[in-house]
């Protein structure tokens, strides 16, 4: 009898277990900062309350256009808010809640820094929590919809089938590190017959035997996900809880690509800032300040640390010349 | 946009563009609004195309397959006394967990449904086969179209069997297993999924139907994506 519960409950039950203890014990701590999103009547998403005074951040696929929407926080307490900024870079919503505010109700700390790798994470979903992991916590993004980049955090769950799409994610210590907003695509392709037997089980024997960059991790297939890194949550914190609610991303008004490991700058917007110092079609870019930027994603992510205000020195090749051009940084 | 841009497109996407393409490029996409997106959707197949590459051949063979069945009733784990304690303890922890979320506010913990912890390391075995059948046997497994999969069991007792299933593996719902959602990564170290970690993440406008979430790809040919900043 002992020895068949002995075998029912195995130290490895004992460590998920303990596992789940503190996921548990995270979600005490954030649950309360935790906000479900709805629209007539209908769930479509969380939002995360960020500012004292009723301000939460959504993702916008958590907030359906047009009309106000409902929250509703731990107690329960239910209020109606509207959408007060959108950032159509990042993708992300903020919300003013109406009747705030709630006395003695916690609002998230976006975390100083990007969760170290491997780190244990917790995402607030529509389902209830679920536990994953950093897996890298710079990850350079390109986001199609701007061509802005943004270093994203990659993280892993192991279920596949739930909606993620908006899930917040918090350290084990209740910060808010991250909201979901993409999943890699790259799945692996319907196996034949007898070939996704070999190899699960030849993984579950601990051996190698990746199949896909993105699955086969354990029993179940693995989903990649990808959330914004902190530097930028902390600016569209910051830009929404501002009088304004507006974000603004440093820009100087180019775009540009590698041609041939050259960042040949193929568009100079007119008035913008870059052209007011100079910069011209055509001109490659070669450093920015100090820093010598050998890639396309070198150059991005080094405007991208621009701060807005500053006068950044960017120096450009033009024909046979290098020209020093001193370009303000605006937002946008 | 007419069938040459389109083969630019192409051509671009899949890594094989001839000179001048790229200068073609920049004007398709300056003149076509949906050229971005055309270019994104086959970087998107491309990246699906190479995951095909990476399915490795099938690694099952009719030695396996009769091994596991000789095998499959061979003890796989001793249990000393230890074990007792072990469980005891686990008992314990199991309780504190469970009435720990029994008690957690608001919004219910659902654990995501989790596989045994010990799944059968091959297809193996069907109950009382016999030295003389296993040859019949393995070749029947062999030759089928359906996919024959182990039943994660956690009791040395329990009887492995090939099944006709879904190739997902058998799952527990709604029971006390639930508490003891394994992360995946136990299974693999993190660092080992992507070994492209140098790769840019290019996060597309479409949604993916599984996740609700935009679909990602990575590349790691930079020269083909234009940034603003």
């Amino acid at each position: 009898m002992v020895n068949a519960f002995a075998l029912f409950l195995t130290l490895a039950d004992l460590q998920t277990a303990q596992s789940q203890l503190k996921l548990a014990s995270s979600w005490d701590k954030v649950a309360p900062m935790v906000a479900v999103v709805s629209s007539q009547g209908r769930p479509t998403g969380l939002a995360v309350v960020v500012s004292s005074d009723g301000i939460l951040l959504a993702h916008q696929d958590s907030v359906p256009l047009g009309s106000g929407v409902q929250i509703m926080l731990s107690g329960p307490r239910i209020f109606t808010a509207d959408v007060v900024g959108r950032d159509p870079v990042t993708g992300l919503v903020g919300l003013k809640a109406t009747g705030w505010p709630v006395t003695g109700r916690p609002f998230a700390q976006v975390a100083s820094s990007d969760p170290q790798p491997q780190s244990l994470l917790m995402a607030a979903t529509l389902a209830g929590p679920m536990q994953g992991q950093a897996a890298r916590n710079r990850a350079d993004g390109h986001l199609g919809n701007s061509n802005r980049f943004v270093p994203l955090i990659e993280v892993r769950f192991e279920q596949t089938s739930n909606q993620v799409a908006g899930a917040i994610l918090f350290d084990q210590s209740g910060q808010l590190i991250g909201v979901l907003g993409a999943t890699l695509a790259d799945r692996p392709a319907p196996a034949p017959a007898q070939k996704s037997v070999a190899a699960m089980a030849i993984t579950n024997r601990g051996e190698s035997s990746p199949l896909t960059q993105s699955a086969d991790f354990g029993p179940q297939a693995l989903t990649t996900a990808y959330a914004l890194g902190t530097p930028v949550l902390a600016r569209v914190v910051r830009g929404f809880a501002s009088p304004s609610h507006t974000v603004k991303h440093p820009t100087i008004g180019i775009s540009f690509r590698d041609e041939n490991g050259l960042n040949r700058v193929t568009r100079v917007d007119a008035g913008s800032s870059a052209f007011v110092a100079g910069m011209r079609d055509g001109d490659v870019v070669v450093s920015v300040g100090p820093r010598a930027v050998k890639s396309s994603v070198e150059l991005a992510s080094a405007l991208f640390e621009l701060e807005i205000g500053e006068v950044s020195e960017i120096t450009v090749a033009r024909g046979t010349e290098k020209v020093v051009l001193k370009v303000r940084v605006s937002g946008s | 946009m007419n069938d040459f841009e389109l083969d630019v497109l192409t051509r671009i996407a899949f890594g094989e563009e001839e000179p001048g393409d790229r200068d073609h490029l920049a004007t398709i996409l300056a003149q076509h609004p949906e050229a971005q997106r055309e270019l994104d959707e086959m970087r998107l197949l491309c990246g699906d195309l190479g995951g095909l590459a990476r399915v490795p051949e099938p690694q099952i063979s009719f030695a396996r397959v009769r091994h596991a069945i000789e095998t499959a009733d061979r003890p796989r784990r001793t249990f000393p006394v230890w074990s007792v304690l072990v469980g005891l303890a686990g008992a314990a922890a199991a309780f504190v967990v469970f009435t720990s979320l029994a008690k957690s506010p608001t919004v219910p913990i659902q654990a995501p449904t989790v596989a045994s912890r010990e799944p059968v390391p091959a297809p193996v075995a069907m109950a009382e086969s016999s030295p003389e059948n296993i040859d019949a046997l393995v070749s029947d497994i062999m030759s089928t179209d359906m996919e024959p999969m182990a039943k994660p069991v956690r009791s040395v007792k329990a009887k492995a069997r090939v099944a006709h299933r879904p190739s997902r593996p058998i799952v527990r719902r709604e029971s006390p297993a639930v508490l003891a959602a394994p992360l995946a990564t136990e299974f693999r170290p993190v660092e080992d999924a992507n070994p492209e970690s140098h790769s840019i993440v290019v996060v597309t406008g479409r949604p993916d139907p599984e996740t609700g979430a935009a679909r990602a790809f990575e590349s790691t040919d930079s020269s083909s994506i234009e940034f603003r900043g």
